[in-house]
C-alpha cells in the first residue's frame, strides 16, 4: 500500500503594499487560520490542524503539508484541501492586517526564485536506493509531458518569454543531491522517514510542478507511487537518460512533445516512449500485485500520452500546460499579442491565482472546460477532517477534539497531558497504524493516555521477549 | 483503506450539453469560449498589468 503527501510554497503577494515582509505576510495567513488547530507561537508560526495537516511558513512562503494517505485520490483531495485552507486563512489574515493578500499555486516568480511542490512516498527500507537513483531521474524528466504546469518564460529570471511545460525546469542543476533552495537535484536524498527507521525511507521528490489541475495531480502522485511500487517489486523499465538535467529543459521546451532523448548506452527516445515503458513495467507489476487505482492509472495514464503523441491541445481538459496554452494562444491571436506582452504574463500569474474570481483556471472549470476529477465533497472533508486509514487520524482527533490537553505534535508523536497534569508522549511511529477503529474516539484524554500507555508497554514487552528468545 | 477511492471519478464537463461529447477522445475539440472565460476575470485583475507582475517578487524556497 503507497503512502503519500504533499507539501506546497504558496506564493504570497500583498498587490498594494508590494514591499511588506514576506515572512510577516505569511506569519498572518497561518496564525489566521480559524479551524482547529496547535496553537501558533510567535517564533515558529507551526501549527498541526484538525485534518491531520501541517501549515507553517517556509522561507518567506506560508506552506501546508497534507496528512499522510494511502492512494492517489486521497492525497488529491487533501492537497486541494491544502488551498482551500490557506485561502481562508488569508482571507482572515487580511481583515486583521488591513492589506489585501493573493496566493498563488506556482513555482517561480520569473525573477530567479523558486519554489517548491514535494511529494513524499514512503519506500520500504528493503529497497535499495541505487535502484532508485538509477530509474528515478528518467521518471522525473519524461513525466513532465503531463505534469508541467505551464509557464511564461525561459531560464531562471524568464530572460525569453517564451512558453514551456514546466516551471522547475530550469532550476535543477544535478542528477543527485541533499540540497533543496539551490543546486537542485533531481533525486533529493534526505532521508528523514518520520516512521521507524529500520522499515521506512521516504523519497522526497522535489522536481515537480504544482499543478491546478487536480486531474494532473493525481496522475502525478498515482503514476509516481504505483511506478515505485513497481520498482520495489523488481519491475524496472529499459532506457535511461543518457543527461537528465539537460533532457528536463529539453523536455520542458518542446512543445511537440516528440524530442529524441539522448539515452545511455546510444540511441534515442521520446519523453512519451519513455513514459510508455514506465507504464508497461507498471501495467506487468498490477498482473502480479493489488495496488489501490492501479488499472485506472494504467488507463489514464495510456490515454494521455496516446492524446499527447496525436495532438498535446487535445489534453487541454486535463492538463494545466495545455489548458494554460490554449487560452494563452487565443489571446495572442485576439488580441495581436507577443509572448512578452505584459498581459500574457498577467494571464500565466493569473492562472495560478487561488482567488477563484481572477484566475483563469477557475474560470475554465467554471465553464465546465476541465474534467471535473476530484469531487468537492471530497476536499471538503479532507478540509474538515483527516484521513481514516493513517496515523493521521488519531493526530487529527488530538488536536481537533482535545486542544486543550495536546501540548506538541509531529509527524510521530503527539505530547498530551492528562487531568493529573502528567505529560505523556503518545507515539505513532507506524504510519498505517492508530487508524479510525485503533482509537476510541468517544474516550476522555485520560482514558486514551492510559490505552496508549499499556499498548506501548504491551509492544515494549513482547520486543523484549522477541529479543531475548 | 479509505473509502473514498471506492468512489468512482466521473470524466465528465460541469456542461450537461457538452457531456458525452467530452468523454469521448476528442473532448478539448469543442472550441472554448476564450472570450466569454476572459469577459469572467477581467473585471477583477489588476488595470495595469506591466507593474502587477512586476511587484510579484518571491523569495526562493525549496
Amino acid at each position: 500500500m503507497a503512502i503519500i503527501g504533499t507539501e506546497t510554497e504558496y506564493g504570497i503577494l500583498a498587490p498594494d503594499e508590494p514591499a511588506a515582509d514576506p515572512e510577516v505576510l505569511s506569519a498572518a495567513v497561518v496564525d489566521s487560520y480559524p479551524g482547529p488547530g496547535t496553537p501558533s507561537l510567535a517564533e515558529t508560526h507551526n501549527r498541526v490542524l484538525g485534518n491531520g495537516a501541517r501549515l507553517y511558513v517556509d522561507h518567506g512562503h506560508p506552506e501546508y503539508s497534507t496528512p499522510e494517505t494511502t492512494n492517489a485520490a486521497d492525497a488529491t483531495a487533501h492537497d486541494l484541501a491544502g488551498d482551500a485552507i490557506v485561502l481562508r486563512a488569508a482571507a482572515e489574515a487580511s481583515r486583521r492586517l488591513g492589506v489585501r493578500l493573493k496566493l498563488f499555486k506556482n513555482n517561480t516568480d520569473g525573477k530567479g526564485s523558486s519554489y517548491g511542490f514535494h511529494e513524499n512516498y514512503l519506500l520500504s527500507r528493503a529497497l535499495e536506493w541505487e535502484s532508485i537513483v538509477d530509474a528515478l531521474p528518467t521518471f522525473l524528466v519524461t513525466r513532465v509531458v503531463f505534469t508541467g504546469a505551464g509557464r511564461v518564460g525561459l531560464g531562471t529570471h524568464g530572460d525569453s518569454a517564451e512558453y514551456q511545460l514546466s516551471q522547475r525546469a530550469d532550476f535543477f542543476e544535478r542528477v543527485s543531491g541533499l540540497d533543496t533552495t539551490a543546486n537542485r537535484g533531481l533525486v533529493n536524498t534526505r532521508d528523514e522517514p518520520h516512521a521507524r527507521p529500520s522499515r521506512w525511507r521516504r523519497l522526497h521528490v522535489i522536481a515537480g510542478d504544482a499543478n491546478r489541475s487536480p486531474y494532473a495531480t493525481w496522475l502525478k502522485l498515482a503514476t509516481a507511487s504505483l511506478s515505485l511500487a513497481a520498482l520495489e517489486a523488481g519491475f524496472t523499465p529499459p532506457g535511461r537518460l543518457a543527461d537528465p538535467v539537460a533532457a528536463f529543459r529539453t523536455v520542458s521546451r518542446d512543445l511537440s512533445v516528440r524530442a529524441a532523448l539522448p539515452l545511455v548506452g546510444g540511441g534515442t527516445a521520446s519523453a512519451i516512449d519513455l513514459q510508455r515503458r514506465h507504464r508497461d513495467a507498471c501495467a506487468a507489476y498490477l498482473a502480479t500485485a493489488e495496488f489501490a487505482e492501479g488499472d485506472e492509472v494504467v488507463r489514464e495514464w495510456s490515454e494521455v500520452l496516446d492524446d499527447l503523441d496525436r495532438d498535446p491541445a487535445s489534453t487541454a481538459d486535463r492538463l494545466d500546460w495545455t489548458a494554460k496554452l490554449g487560452l494563452l494562444e487565443a489571446v495572442r491571436e485576439r488580441q495581436g499579442l507577443a509572448w512578452d506582452a505584459p498581459r500574457v504574463a498577467q494571464l500565466d500569474l493569473a492562472w495560478a491565482d487561488l482567488d477563484a474570481s481572477a484566475s483563469p483556471f477557475s474560470a475554465l472549470e467554471r465553464a465546465g472546460r476541465l474534467v471535473r476529477w476530484i469531487e468537492p465533497a471530497a476536499v471538503a472533508e479532507a478540509v474538515a477532517g483527516p484521513p481514516t486509514d493513517t496515523r493521521a487520524f488519531a493526530r487529527g482527533h488530538l488536536v481537533a477534539n482535545h486542544p486543550d490537553a495536546v501540548v506538541a505534535a509531529t509527524w510521530d508523536s503527539v505530547h498530551v497531558r492528562d487531568s493529573r497534569g502528567r505529560i505523556h508522549n503518545l507515539r505513532m511511529s507506524e504510519p498505517l497504524g492508530h487508524a479510525r477503529g485503533s482509537i476510541d474516539v468517544s474516550a476522555t484524554i485520560d482514558r486514551l493516555c492510559a490505552d496508549w500507555d499499556a499498548a506501548s508497554a504491551g509492544r515494549a514487552a513482547a520486543s523484549d521477549y522477541t529479543a531475548r528468545s | 483503506m479509505s473509502e473514498r477511492i471506492q468512489r468512482r471519478r466521473t470524466r465528465q464537463a460541469t456542461d450537461d450539453a457538452s457531456a458525452s461529447e467530452l468523454t469521448s477522445t476528442h473532448r478539448a475539440a469543442k472550441a472554448v469560449d476564450y472570450d466569454a472565460i476572459l469577459d469572467e476575470i477581467d473585471s477583477v485583475l489588476e488595470a495595469d498589468a506591466e507593474e502587477y507582475v512586476r511587484s510579484f517578487v518571491q523569495k526562493g524556497g525549496q
